[in-house]
């Protein structure tokens, strides 16, 4: 399980009322306990993060999480990667269509998402022929340079 | 001024202030634009939907790089996220420009802050010497946005094309901002500048910043305007948040920009730099 979708869940338990959740998909377990229920601040503590992304541990509704990750497999496919650091988009505003569906047969230059970093929203487009086999990224996320987003088979 | 004739029209005439007479005349712009002259293609439209989509149109079919679409009405022109942004000759002044760069998406890092100087220049040579940029480029005046860029990127074969989409508010008709139906506090260039700079002048004004700054963006990027636009932050030192789809990313002082545009913001833990979100004040008092 990714730590997007890890945080997609912290944030699911945060705004809801319960105060745990234990979630098992395959061979992967995670299972989130909210310890105090005091005024909601939005702050994670993630163990396996790195550095930086890191709030302080003294908030008070701070969420711990405890994982046994294992990669998935992905298919087999051409990997289309980000060419940016940014933001994913999926669509090319808010309520609109999404560029592309699993399945989707795309061709070289198709536009596949949009990634946001400081107000430019870049195009970016297919770098391969094929059927949409996999999206990687969930739409609003946060993706690095050369992370793979979709598998194009 | 043809600001001033355009009220009087608009107060004598209310039906008909879509008159011709606010359109941008491409001919009498071009004589305006100085050492730019001849480098920019504008075509003044009294009405579309939106200047950037437009562009980007055009832009599949061959426009080169220089070109501009300015227009009276945008009935769907678009800010970030598709968030609306409205318009019409009175109270605003929309175009977009179409860019092209060297290289890759990498080379355009602080792109849309390079814009925000090239506005902010451009009206202090108007004589709005007090308009403050907003990471990453909002003005604004007085902690209200008094204008907003967008920068749509597609990949060429070897270049990358940009068009830049800018929207100015001019005048704010009162019961608009009396009754709260902007999102956030909105000014207008008429708080800070009386009376209003023709709009002829103050775009050609805007089209010779941009030249000037595009052009050393390319060759450098933004590093050589970093110190300029520190200076015109807004925010500088000031508590901020940042927030990612309506949910609190992080909490901290605001640094202003690295030397490639990411914001710098400095929380519990440390100088921490982001590349997206919605940055806001965090006012006293406030959670």
């Amino acid at each position: 399980m990714d730590l997007r979708k890890l945080k997609k869940l912290i944030d699911l338990v945060e705004e809801s009322g319960i105060t745990e959740l234990e979630v098992t998909e395959g061979e992967e377990k995670v299972r989130i306990v909210k310890h105090s229920t005091a005024a909601a601040q939005h702050t994670y503590m993630v163990p396996q993060a790195t550095h930086a992304a890191m709030p302080a541990p003294a908030a008070t509704a701070a969420t711990a999480l405890a994982t046994a990750a294992a990669e998935p497999s992905l298919p087999e496919g051409h990997v289309v990667k980000s060419p940016m650091v940014g933001t994913f988009y999926r669509s090319a505003s808010p309520g609109s269509e999404a560029f592309i569906e699993i399945g989707a047969t795309v061709t070289v230059g198709q536009t596949l998402c949009i990634i946001e970093a400081m107000k430019l929203l870049n195009e970016i487009e297919s770098d391969g022929a094929g059927i949409i086999k996999a999206i990687l990224v969930e739409n609003g996320q946060p993706v690095e340079f050369g992370e793979p987003l979709f598998i194009i088979g | 001024m043809a600001a001033y004739i355009l009220d009087d029209v608009a107060m004598i005439q209310p039906s008909n202030a879509a008159l011709p007479v606010a359109l941008i005349d491409p001919a009498r712009l071009q004589a305006l634009l100085g050492p730019a002259c001849g480098r920019f293609d504008v075509d003044a439209l009294a009405e579309c939907e939106s200047t950037s989509s437009l562009l980007l149109d055009r832009a599949s079919h061959g426009a080169p790089a220089g070109s501009v679409i300015v227009a009276d009405r945008q009935s769907a022109g678009r800010g970030r996220r598709g968030r609306s942004w409205l318009s019409s000759p009175e109270t605003s002044l929309t175009f977009s420009l179409l860019w092209r760069f060297e290289g890759g998406v990498d080379r355009l890092a602080g792109l849309s802050l390079a814009v925000g100087v090239a506005l902010a220049r451009a009206l202090a040579a108007c004589g709005a010497s007090s308009i403050n940029l907003k990471w990453p480029n909002d003005l604004l005046f007085d902690d209200a946005k008094l204008g907003g860029i967008l920068v749509e990127l597609q990949g060429e074969r070897s270049s990358m094309l940009a068009v830049i989409g800018i929207g100015l508010n001019l005048d704010l008709p009162i019961e608009e901002a009396a009754t709260g139906m902007f999102a956030q506090p909105a000014a207008s260039l008429s708080q800070t500048v009386s009376p209003l700079p023709d709009r002829h002048e103050l775009l050609a004004k805007i089209l010779i910043e941009l030249a000037l700054v595009l052009d050393g963006f390319s060759q450098r990027g933004f590093s050589a305007l970093r110190d300029e636009w520190q200076t015109r932050h807004a925010w500088q030192n000031r508590p901020v948040r940042l927030l990612r789809d309506g949910v609190i990313e992080k909490e901290g002082i605001c640094r202003g920009a690295d030397v490639d545009g990411a914001l710098l913001v400095e929380t519990s833990a440390g100088l921490e730099r982001c590349l997206s979100g919605d940055l806001s004040l965090r006012v006293h008092g406030q959670d």
